[in-house]
Parts: structure tokens; C-alpha cells; sequence
């Protein structure tokens, strides 16, 4: 009962999962065993349906075949590619052939994202992995494998030093500016924080920037590193007459603050000494005006970096001039930087709007599939469906990236029944239509014969039984699946109460019992149990059970009552 | 949808923008001189000329109290975005991650929490302070060191709760990399407590500004701040007690508008999930 062995696994399987086992560490050093050598495999096609009591594994199961996380020991094969060896970047491109519909259909869909963007998603996501992919392999290419780990490795440092430093350097650069300025008749240092808040797209710019300043950084130390035509990428397709014209007129105008700011710094002495704001400076120039050239490329930071770097130096600009001239100074400012940032953000929007249109078509086609009307659902928001309809767009979500295998993880068991029905012939449409290959993990029986063409039972974290569903549910070989069986409720009032209870609690999974894990509870235990792990091996055709005295064959013990009486009309 | 923000939310933003206005365009605005000292008017109750009524040496207490708000507004609200972005990204990555980094981060910022304010600025002030004119970043530096770590574990337990629902397991799923996994999945959900909790400490922060000038260690005068000018009034109080209790005044009810706006916001940003 409950054993290890592989010899109900086939050949040429689709999914191979082989001796799974997961581990959690516990408190006091001990460890939960959740999963302890399973193996199953799925033919293209196929269903399996994996049922057991709470906590037997189930689920920890379906993860480690996602590798989320990955299994303690153990391989995982899909189409004969290997998971467990995959790096994290591979297993990211291979992720859209597997996917997962949840339980809870409300907590599996992010209530603060619209239908469109929760299903286009998987699209984007897969998108944007495949372009760091090519962007990553394009490095390679030009600097070599060595520069392109050793980024790897830095970019969080970097991003940590950058933070630190572009905090430490502003702060300087502002001490610096109040030390310059305290000798001349200006109006008082205060002007520098007032003008910080006079201008509008700073209230807006100023919350992104400093994650923008970080972003901005970690660029200027890659802009050292890599030779220009890899910053001249953000220059891509500047066709448009308009992107040009941005172009020049931002530069003009960086250009001639740049020139303000220097001749109140007082000429190259000072500019050399406060030389890091500079190259911050000729840096975020040309990129604002790729920016705007072209919002996509440069993404949401860099324009909300080079927006809040040109009104820094406006501040220092402003500060520096007289009273009357900055009245003028700062009105112009105020619109100027309101049109640039409203223009920035259309563009930025007008970009994911063109994404959003590029994937419409596929998340209609994938609503419509699961039955949901596009029209309506497209942009409300996953609280505003029933729990079935949610659990359709869980499907749909999972659809849309074509996948291969599907795990689902008690898709029905928090819907009512008759939305169950509905769910279940959804996946069985689907399974026809697109040739799904499902995992089906459930503690409802009744619903696992239906839609299974094998079942697999778990008991604590070890495998008892695979076979055909008619074959099991009329005659189990393993004493626990007469056990689940004999607990299925009885719609029939006559029926003895209490006859089909299964005794005892399940072991705590800290501390499996020794042999067969089902020894404690099974009434035919004997000592080969508790000495012995039995094996799982196939006692007739196309029916494996790991199980010592198994229930059918010449060597079944005598049936117990307990088990027999609420058995039947399974 | 019923759900309504509330005139006096918009009562509450509306005085927030005119007092910000008012700061930024002081120096174009036809109100006095802060500095100037107008004769025969010293310790005079609000008048026509003199809305707030004139301080001790006889300067107009509305302009001060107008480039004061420049000194308050600009501390909370440099302090508070500063520590909104820190201590929001510590409280997502450690809430995010757990296990070492949750631990490690935890423990460091509980930490932090121990220091006594008042001993930290006095401290920093001592060490670093070696020209008055510097303190503003000294006052900066100290507040967005304060309130990295409230705002870190606000953060912190929002993420919590979040990243364990599906939806995150699902990104995952999908191949998601953790900085899309934080930004576009919990960060929504996370952002609206983020956003009020902050306006609520903006508003502490500029409560703490005046319990440093009573040390007499905020920005140091001829500047005007708002907790300076309620000290300075403290010895007029029994003639003259307008000099303390306008800017007092101003001072209340602007912290009162930050955190009505802040608890408006947190209502109305409450997840809807509840509802189903």
C-alpha cells in the first residue's frame, strides 16, 4: 500500500514525472515529507485523474511537475525534454506549454486587472521572454559570453549601488547647488524645494523617479560598458518626421538649460567638479529624446527618468534666476512639462493600447472558446463574475499560450454542482477540440471517474493504485481505494449511517509510518507492513497496486464488513 | 457604483492645493514680505492689513505662515516620497521573498523602529551639521530615515497577503519574472495602502518638524517655519496668543486634510473582493 516502483510508467509519454519527492522544512528541524517518490506519466491525450484525502500530496504533486518549486529529487519530463535541469530562463520559455487552472477562480485572477489583460497576459509575458532572449543572444554576439554573466550576476548589486549612489548624488548635487548660491543675493534656498514642487509633472514624475533614477543609473553604468549601437537600439524606428522633430527640439531645449545650469555653476571649473551630473545629464538627453522618439523601446522608467532629470535641472535653472524673469520662467515651465509629459503618456499609452489590439483577437477567440461573450466581459474586472465564470476565464488564461499539458487542480471542487457540470464538459469540449492532455487532481470521486482515462490514488505523499477508472471503482485492488470508496456518501436514506467511514486520521506527514504508509489505518496490516515497502507492480492487465495483499488476485484477503457495506452503487 | 469620495475629501484636497500653490508662488504673490518689520505693529491682532496679525518684532504672521508651508510642505513631502519608494520596494521584496531576506530585513528595520526620533536627529545634527544652512537635508535625511520602516512594514503585510493568493502563483506559472510578478501583480494591490499610509505619515512629518523647532533645531531663522514661529509666539502667549495659534492653526488643519485624505482614500480603494 502506499509504495514506490515504476512499473506502471509507459514508454513514449508525454509528461514523465519519475520518483517525485518534495520536502519542506519544518519547525525544529524537522521535515514535512509531502511527496515521497511518486511517479506518474500521461499519454498525448490522456487524463489522469489524482485523488486522496487532504493533505496527501495532490497538489505539492501537480507544482513539482510545474517545478514551482521544484521537486526535492526526482525528474520531470515533457515531451523528453528534461524540467528539473532547466535553468530558470529556459523553464521560463518552456512554461506556457504547462499550465494550471486553481481552485479558487477569484484568488487564482488579480482583482485590480481587467478580463483583457488578465487573459493577454500569458501573450505578453511570453513576449517580452522571448525578446530578452534575443536581446541577450545579440550581446553575446558582441561582447561575449563572459561581460554578459558577469552583468547577470551584477544586476542586482548594481541596482542596489545605483539606488544608494543616485540618492547619495542628489542630495550632493543639491548641497552643492545651496553651498554655490548662499553668498549671492538670491532668494533663499528654500526656492530650490518650492520650485521642486511648483512644477506638475513632478508630483507625477517624482513617486517614478527614483525608481526611474535607479533604472537611469544601472543605463549610464551599461552605457560605459557597451559600445553606442547598443544605445542607438533605443533609436529604432525614428521614421516619422514628428519623432525627429522631438528630437531635435528636446535637445535644443536640454541643450540651452544645460547651458543655464553650467554658467550658474560658474563655468568649467565647477561643471568639471560636479562632472557626474554631466554625463547624468548628456546621458538622460539623448535618452528622453529617444524616449519620445520612440516610448516603447525606452519603456515606462526611462521617460519617467529623463521627464523628472529635465525638470531637476529646470529647478536649477529657475533657482538661479531673478525674481520677475522667474514668474515667466516657471509658467513656461509648468506647461511645457505638462504637454511633454501628456504627449510622453499618450504615446506610452497609444503603445499599450497597439499591444492590447495585437492580442484582442486571441482573447476573444480564447472567451469565446470557454463561453464567455467578449463584449461584455473584455473590460470588467474577475470580482464582477460568479464563481463558474471566473473559473472559465481561469480556463481561458490558461488557453491562451496553446499548452500542452494542463493541471488542474480541483477546478470544480469550490463550484455548486450544477456549475461543476458545466466546468467539466468545458474541459471535456476543450480537451476534444484542441487535444489537450489534462491532470486532473480531486478528492471527488465520483468526478474523477468521469473525466479520467486513468486514475492514480495517493496516500500520504506515496502512490496506492493506477488503473482505469470502471476497472477500480467496481473492484479496488488497494485497501485504501475501497476505503475512499466505501466513504462516498449514499443518496439513500435508508442506508445505515456511519456504515462507511474511514477510521483513524491520516499520519502527520513529519513522521510517515515505516513500510506500507496505510499500514496504521488498513485492516489487513501485518508485519511484512511494517517491515517492508511494498513495490508497485501490476497484478492484472493495465492494473498496478503497491500494496502486499492486494484485494483482487489469489492472494485477496477475506473482505472486511466495514469496507463492503457502503460500497456498491459508486 | 456608489462609492463616492466625499465633499469633504474634495473640501480637504482643494485646501492642500491652494496652500501648495500659495508656497510655490510666494514670492510672485502680492503678500508681504516675511522679513519686513512694519512699525508700531508689533504684537497686533489680526487686522485687514494684517490678516494673521503682526508677530513680536512686528512681521506679518500670513506671509510667514505662506513661506513657512514652503519649509513644511517641502520636508513631508520629499521625506515621505523618498521613504515611499524605499521603504515600498523593502516591503514588497521582503514580503515577497520570504526566508532569509524576509528575516534579515525584518530584524533590520525592527531595529530601526527602536531608535528614539528626537536621539537620532539630535545625534545627526551634532555629527553632521557643520553649517545651519545645511539642515534641511539633515531634516530630510533623518525623516525619510524614520519613515522607511513603518511604511516598510505596512508594505510588508500587504504583500504578505497577497503574495500567496493564486494570482501569483499563476503569473509564476506563466513564466513571469519576479520584477513583473511585483510590479504588475502585487504592486496594484499593494499600492493603494501604500499611497494612504503615506499621506497620513506626510502628515506626522510635519507635526515632528515642529516638535524639532521647539528644540530650536529646525531651519534655522531668518527662514520661517511653522513649528519655529508656534515657539517663538510661546513667550507672547498671554498677550498676543494669535502668534502661536495661527500658524498652530494652519498647522492643524493641514494635517487634519493630509489624514482625511488618506483615510478616504484607503476607503475607497478597499479591495471589493469582500463583497462577493
Amino acid at each position: 500500500m502506499a509504495g514506490s516502483g515504476n512499473a506502471h510508467l509507459r514508454s513514449d509519454a508525454l509528461l514523465r514525472a519519475q520518483d517525485l519527492v518534495v520536502e519542506f522544512p519544518a519547525a525544529g528541524g524537522r521535515k514535512v515529507y509531502a511527496v515521497s517518490g511518486v511517479s506518474l506519466d500521461l499519454m498525448e491525450g490522456e487524463t489522469l485523474g489524482l485523488v486522496g484525502e487532504s493533505g496527501c500530496g495532490k497538489s505539492t504533486t501537480g507544482r513539482a511537475i510545474l517545478q514551482l518549486p521544484s521537486p526535492t529529487s526526482g525528474s520531470v519530463q515533457v515531451a523528453g525534454q528534461e524540467l528539473t535541469e532547466l535553468d530558470p530562463d529556459a523553464m521560463r520559455e518552456v512554461r506556457p506549454r504547462l499550465q494550471m487552472i486553481y481552485q479558487d477562480p477569484i484568488s487564482s485572477l488579480n482583482p485590480r486587472r481587467r478580463v483583457r489583460d488578465i487573459i493577454a497576459e500569458p501573450l505578453f509575458i511570453a513576449l517580452e521572454n522571448v525578446t530578452r532572449r534575443t536581446a541577450m543572444a545579440t550581446w553575446q554576439e558582441r561582447i561575449g559570453g563572459l561581460l554578459q554573466t558577469l552583468l547577470e550576476r551584477l544586476a542586482i548589486p548594481m541596482r542596489i549601488v545605483g539606488l544608494a549612489a543616485s540618492v547619495a548624488f542628489a542630495l550632493w548635487i543639491l548641497s552643492e547647488a545651496v553651498e554655490e548660491r548662499a553668498a549671492e543675493p538670491w532668494l533663499g534656498w528654500t526656492e530650490v524645494p518650492a520650485a521642486i514642487i511648483g512644477f506638475p509633472a513632478l508630483a507625477i514624475a517624482l513617486a517614478v523617479a527614483a525608481v526611474g533614477l535607479v533604472l537611469g543609473l544601472t543605463w549610464v553604468l551599461l552605457a560605459l560598458m557597451l559600445p553606442f549601437s547598443l544605445m542607438s537600439r533605443q533609436f529604432g524606428e525614428v521614421s516619422a518626421p514628428v519623432g525627429i522633430a522631438g528630437v531635435v527640439v528636446t535637445t535644443g531645449a536640454s541643450g540651452f538649460m544645460l547651458w543655464r545650469t553650467w554658467s550658474s555653476f560658474g563655468g568649467w571649473a565647477k561643471w568639471v567638479n560636479s562632472g557626474g551630473l554631466g554625463l547624468l545629464t548628456a546621458v538622460l538627453v539623448v535618452w528622453l529624446a529617444a524616449s519620445i522618439a520612440n516610448p516603447e523601446r525606452a519603456g515606462a522608467s526611462g521617460v519617467a527618468t529623463t521627464l523628472s532629470a529635465m525638470v531637476v535641472l529646470q529647478v536649477f535653472y529657475v533657482a538661479g534666476l531673478d525674481a520677475g524673469v522667474k514668474l515667466i520662467v516657471l509658467v513656461v515651465s509648468i506647461v511645457v512639462d505638462t504637454l511633454l509629459l501628456r504627449w510622453v503618456l499618450r504615446r506610452y499609452r497609444a503603445n499599450r493600447n497597439a499591444a492590447r489590439e495585437r492580442a484582442e483577437p486571441r482573447v476573444r477567440e480564447v472567451l469565446e472558446y470557454v463561453g464567455i461573450n467578449p463584449d461584455d466581459a473584455m473590460d470588467r474586472r474577475p470580482w464582477e463574475f460568479s464563481g463558474g465564470q471566473a473559473q472559465r476565464l481561469s480556463i481561458a488564461r490558461a488557453l491562451v499560450s496553446v499548452p500542452q499539458v494542463i493541471i488542474c487542480d480541483e477546478p470544480v471542487s469550490s463550484l455548486d454542482v450544477s456549475v461543476q457540470a458545466q466546468i467539466l464538459n468545458l474541459l471535456e469540449d476543450l480537451k476534444n477540440l484542441m487535444g489537450l492532455t489534462l491532470v486532473f487532481i480531486a478528492h471527488d470521486l465520483a468526478v474523477v471517474k468521469n473525466v479520467s482515462d486513468r486514475v492514480a490514488v495517493m496516500y500520504l505523499g506515496k502512490l496506492c493504485e493506477v488503473s482505469e477508472p470502471d476497472a477500480m471503482f467496481d473492484e479496488p485492488a488497494h485497501p485504501y481505494t475501497e476505503m475512499l470508496l466505501a466513504a462516498i456518501p449514499q443518496p439513500d436514506p435508508e442506508a445505515e449511517l456511519g456504515s462507511g467511514r474511514i477510521d483513524g486520521e491520516l499520519p502527520s506527514p513529519m513522521d510517515p509510518p515505516s513500510g506500507c504508509r496505510f499500514r496504521t489505518r488498513c485492516p489487513h496490516a501485518a508485519q511484512r507492513c511494517a517491515d517492508e515497502e511494498p513495490e508497485m507492480r501490476e497484478i492484472a492487465p493495465g492494473r498496478f497496486v503497491a500494496c502486499h495483499t492486494p484485494l483482487i488476485g489469489e492472494t485477496a484477503p477475506e473482505r472486511v464488513e466495514i469496507a463492503s457495506a457502503g460500497r456498491g452503487a459508486s | 457604483m456608489g462609492r463616492r469620495l466625499g465633499f469633504f475629501f474634495w473640501l480637504a484636497v482643494a485646501y492642500l492645493a491652494v496652500l501648495a500653490v500659495a508656497a510655490v508662488f510666494a514670492d510672485v504673490l502680492p503678500i508681504k514680505d516675511p522679513a519686513d518689520t512694519f512699525a508700531g505693529t508689533s504684537k497686533q491682532g489680526p487686522s485687514l492689513s494684517h490678516w494673521f496679525g503682526n508677530d513680536g518684532v512686528g512681521r506679518d504672521v500670513f506671509s510667514r505662515v505662506i513661506y513657512g508651508a514652503q519649509v513644511s510642505l517641502v520636508i513631508s513631502t520629499v521625506g515621505t516620497v523618498l521613504a515611499l519608494v524605499i521603504g515600498g520596494l523593502l516591503g514588497m521584496v521582503s514580503g515577497y521573498y520570504s526566508g532569509r531576506v524576509d528575516r534579515w530585513l525584518t530584524a533590520t528595520l525592527n531595529a530601526s523602529l527602536v531608535i528614539p526620533p528626537l536621539i537620532l536627529f539630535l545625534a545627526l545634527v551634532l555629527f553632521l551639521d557643520s553649517e545651519a544652512k545645511r539642515r534641511i537635508f539633515i531634516l530630510v535625511f533623518t525623516f525619510v530615515l524614520l519613515s522607511i520602516a513603518p511604511i516598510a512594514r505596512v508594505v510588508r503585510a500587504a504583500t504578505l497577503s497577497c503574495a500567496n493568493q493564486d494570482y501569483v502563483l499563476a503569473a509564476r506559472t506563466l513564466g513571469a519574472r519576479d520584477g513583473r510578478v511585483l510590479f504588475r501583480e502585487v504592486l496594484p494591490n499593494v499600492a493603494p495602502s501604500l499611497v494612504s499610509y503615506s499621506l497620513i505619515i506626510m502628515a506626522g512629518l510635519i507635526v515632528v518638524e515642529g516638535a524639532v523647532a521647539f528644540l530650536g533645531l529646525s531651519v534655522p531663522p531668518p527662514t520661517p517655519t511653522w513649528g519655529d514661529m508656534i515657539n517663538k509666539g510661546r513667550t507672547n502667549l498671554d498677550v498676543a496668543a494669535h502668534i502661536s495659534l495661527m500658524p498652530a492653526i494652519v498647522m492643524f488643519v493641514t494635517v487634519l486634510a493630509l489624514n482625511f485624505v488618506g483615510d478616504r482614500l484607503q476607503q475607497y480603494f478597499e479591495p471589493r473582493e469582500a463583497v462577493l
